[in-house]
């Protein structure tokens, strides 16, 4: 019970009333018990050496007044619960539970909890909310609505394998318009909180801590899991990296790990140190299947024991080669070890200037004559025309063409047109391929063959890693630009996956591998100092403690009443 | 109030025996004479010498002693001490105050008064009642003989409750009567609000000689027995209505005390200094052991 923190001056005008009422209680006259007796002769006399109290008399019991104020002023402060922390004074107050990977060690996240759960009743209802800070930043407890709501809605919640949100709060918190100039923030749980985080706060915002962190924290995690091209050229493999962090004192061998490719176990010869907590395993079946690397034993920290990633499925790009083809494209094209070229259900169709217009998407060469442009992409689809452009033309890799010397050669200027149609199209003029122009035997020009397949193919991109609340880095062959915007169905923020560790449906119905990859969560120590900062730890005594306290000091004001009765030293 | 008393219960076989009792026990304490046989201040013919006069005529001859006139050739005659009985005259408070409160005073003042005349009359002395409130009243004319304690008890019984106590009025109105001297008993709990100086006042001023009977009761020493004397009260007087409102607390009990204790005091100084025989009865406890180790201690009779 307390009065949900007084203001000071609503805290001054409940002593000065209690002062008052006492005073005029005092004051008062005494409804008495009338009792019929044959010594009221005596009890006349000693009462005329020590009137009674009554109204307008002289004020004799000073000493019982001042005791009773006193017992009367410390009730009331001590259930008034006063905030001795001035941070609870003023503003607004917005407390964040963490509910990600740094809180779900021990009892860290159990202990935070209860710790919010006591102090929540210390602010005033109307100036203060609760934030879970999970995977996502959930608002679990509004302003003015009543603290018991918030013990049913804590009740489900565990930490959940992410990074922690908190930075994200921290930049949409001053954005709302609510908030008065003084909003303080209390962090429940071990999320580091990045200093730029801090740095980007308007005035009048404060960060603080509110529980301490545990310092005997052992852990080893896997903060990072990559997938690249194969090393040793081969089109359909790729190669695995992986980084494993120790907490000091630990360290990781490649007897500690635990590797399954496609469901199937990879022998630890087959695991390379590339140094003290890298290692990497070569040439990996590319089919598509699932690589996870596990650290056995497990820690503290469950969450980063397990990492697993999508490998990417890397078919040959079938494709059938007209007649009318010069010489240089085709060999361009046979010596891609990621084509394959077929006669019957071609993915891309190469074609010459005679040859027929393919249904499937296709490359061909045209004489000028044909052609306004130079080089005509067909494009099909829905960005606007101006984006689209600078996308095909940079996985074209025509940026890397030397447009100038070839405008000089041909004495025309070299320009790229893209038309919105229903079937992908690249298309050059002959002359540029021709024996009359030296771009065929150019470094970059077997570059161009090899991307413009691959456009055509139109194939899936894959991602070198997928964190948790990261930015995906995703890749398709021989190029990392892909579309960034894949991911944007299942992702917090436009270019980030979920911030939650687990496998996800894609919106085509694949399935998503993402891993926590957090070095903060599996090295707070030693990592966090890097970029996050140390908040002041908040320590105010809790109102319960404090209404204890006072508590007993009036029971023992009130035995001295009681002793000073009993002695005849007060009425 | 507490009901009157009625003849049955003042005269009820259990009294009565102890009653009887109680003068055997007392009469063996009483070798010089009754209660009543007290010395003279007349002198006449006794039997003990009490002094030589010279010879007038009239006096006893056989009173002439011859030696001395043998010697002085002057006559003087013996003069002896003579003895008279001596009227008990009962004075009766029968204020509310002694009406009040279970084991009322005037239970014990009765049944005092009737044990101390049971040995009067059973030693053929007189003895008066009268009793006083505001007023004085005789009940009838004296008693004498141990046959008329049972008239005597129903008087007492018919003693009803008046209001106030005026003690030293009433001395003084018994003063104004022209009664024989003798020994005037005052059963009373002596509260007179005018105040107990004038009470004393009025007994220095009277011609018999006096035995104060005090009824007390163990509440008027200790206060605190009385359950209902907690916090706030307003304590009203039973004879005169007025009103005192007392918080109870240590400091005004400690007063009280103090207070109560003072006018216990000047009345045994007032009786011990004046000669006078006092003795205090409790009420709340058996009146006839009191007398008797009253009797037995011969304590503050004079």
């Amino acid at each position: 019970m307390n009065f949900l923190n007084l203001t000071p001056l609503t805290l001054g005008i409940g002593l000065a009333g209690i002062a008052g009422i006492l005073f005029l209680l005092q004051q008062l006259r005494i409804r008495y018990t009338e009792l019929p007796i044959a010594t009221t002769m005596f009890w006349a006399a000693a009462v005329r050496e020590a009137p009674v109290r009554v109204l307008r008399q002289r004020f004799r019991h000073l000493l019982a007044y001042l005791l009773a104020l006193l017992i009367c002023w410390l009730l009331w402060i001590g259930f008034g619960a006063p905030m001795v922390d001035e941070r609870r004074a003023t503003g607004f107050s917005v407390l964040v539970l963490d509910g990600s990977a740094h809180s779900a060690t021990a009892d860290v996240f159990e202990q935070s909890k209860s710790q919010l759960l006591s102090d929540i009743s210390g602010y005033p209802r109307d100036s203060r909310e609760v934030f879970l800070a999970g995977a996502n930043n959930v608002r679990v407890l509004a302003a003015g609505e009543e603290n018991m709501v918030l013990v049913r809605r804590l009740e489900e919640f565990e930490p959940v394998a992410a990074r922690s949100s908190i930075d994200e709060l921290l930049r949409v918190l001053p954005r709302n318009d609510m908030y008065p100039e003084q909003v303080n923030v209390l962090v429940y749980g071990n999320a580091p909180v990045p200093s730029e985080a801090i740095d980007q706060l308007p005035d009048g915002f404060n960060v603080a801590r509110r529980t301490e962190t545990p310092d005997d924290f052992e852990n080893r995690g896997i903060v990072a899991l990559g997938i690249g091209e194969a090393m040793s050229g081969d089109w359909d493999k790729v190669d695995v990296l992986f980084r494993v962090l120790s907490t000091e004192g630990l360290d990781t061998s490649i007897e500690d790990l635990s590797v399954q490719s496609g469901g199937v176990a990879v022998g630890s010869d087959r695991i390379e140190s590339i140094s003290d907590n890298e290692f990497r395993v070569r040439d990996v079946e590319a089919d598509g299947s699932t690589f996870e690397v596990v650290i056995e034993p497990t820690d503290e920290l469950e969450f980063d024991n397990v990492a697993q990633v999508n490998l990417p499925d890397k078919d040959r790009i079938r494709v059938t080669i007209g007649t009318d083809v010069p010489v240089s494209i085709r060999r361009a094209i046979q010596s891609d070890n990621a084509v394959q070229v077929v006669q019957s259900d071609p993915h891309v169709a190469v074609v010459g200037a005679t040859d027929d217009e393919p249904s499937i998407p296709y490359f061909r060469t045209v004489p000028s004559q044909e052609q306004y442009y130079a080089f005509s992409i067909g494009y099909t689809g829905d960005l606007d025309a101006e984006e689209a452009l600078r996308q095909s033309v940079a996985s074209l890799g025509l940026t890397q063409i030397d447009a100038a010397a070839m405008a000089t050669d041909l004495d025309v200027d070299i320009e790229v047109d893209l038309e919105v149609v229903d079937t992908r199209f690249v298309s050059l003029w002959s002359e540029l391929v021709g024996q009359d122009f030296n771009f065929k035997d150019s470094m970059s020009f077997p570059l161009f063959i090899s991307k413009a397949i691959r456009y055509l193919a139109n194939q899936q991109p894959w991602y070198a890693y997928v964190a948790a609340g990261r930015r995906p880095y995703e890749q398709t062959s021989g190029s990392s630009l892909a579309r960034t915007d894949l991911l944007s169905e299942y992702a917090a923020g436009t270019y980030y996956v979920r911030n939650e560790a687990g496998v996800f449906e894609t919106e085509d119905g694949d399935s998503l591998n993402v891993s926590l990859l957090d070095s903060r969560a599996a090295i707070p120590g030693e990592v966090a100092d890097l970029s996050a900062t140390e908040l002041e730890m908040v320590r105010s005594q809790s109102a319960f403690g404090l209404v204890t306290w006072l508590i007993l000091l009036v029971l023992v004001l009130l035995g001295l009443e009681w002793f000073l009765y009993q002695r005849g030293l007060m009425p | 109030m507490a009901a009157q008393l009625t003849f049955e219960e003042l005269f009820d076989p259990e009294f009565l025996t102890a009653l009887e009792a109680f003068n055997l026990r007392i009469k063996r304490f009483l070798r010089q004479g009754r209660l009543g046989e007290q010395l003279s201040i007349d002198r006449g013919i006794g039997l003990e010498f009490k002094d030589f006069k010279q010879y007038v005529p009239g006096d006893d001859i056989r009173a002439v002693d011859w030696n001395i006139y043998r010697r002085l050739g002057r006559l003087f005659v013996h003069v002896f001490e003579e003895y008279q009985d001596l009227p008990l005259y009962l004075l009766v408070d029968r204020s509310r105050s002694m009406f009040l409160e279970d084991n009322p005073r005037v239970h014990a003042a009765l049944r005092s008064s009737l044990a101390l005349a049971s040995i009067a009359l059973s030693q053929h002395d007189v003895v008066a009642l009268f009793s006083f409130s505001d007023d004085l009243t005789m009940h009838s004319k004296p008693f004498v003989g141990r046959r008329q304690l049972t008239t005597l008890a129903h008087r007492m019984a018919e003693l009803n409750e008046e209001n106030g106590t005026q003690l030293s009025e009433c001395v003084q109105q018994l003063g104004m009567r022209k009664l024989r001297p003798g020994l005037l008993v005052v059963v009373s709990d002596f509260f007179e609000p005018e105040g107990l100086e004038r009470v004393l006042e009025s007994l220095t001023r009277c011609r018999h000689r006096l035995l104060l009977v005090q009824i007390v009761k163990d509440l008027d020493a200790d206060p605190t027995a009385n359950a209902d004397l907690v916090g706030d009260i307003r304590l009203v007087d039973c004879e005169t209505s007025a009103a005192v409102d007392v918080t109870m607390e240590q400091g005004v009990l400690a007063r009280y005390r103090r207070i109560y204790e003072e006018f216990n005091e000047q009345l045994s100084g007032f009786a011990s200094g004046n000669g006078i025989g006092l003795t205090r009865i409790n009420a709340d406890q058996d009146i006839l052991d009191q007398l008797a180790t009253l009797f037995e201690t011969r304590a503050q009779v004079a």
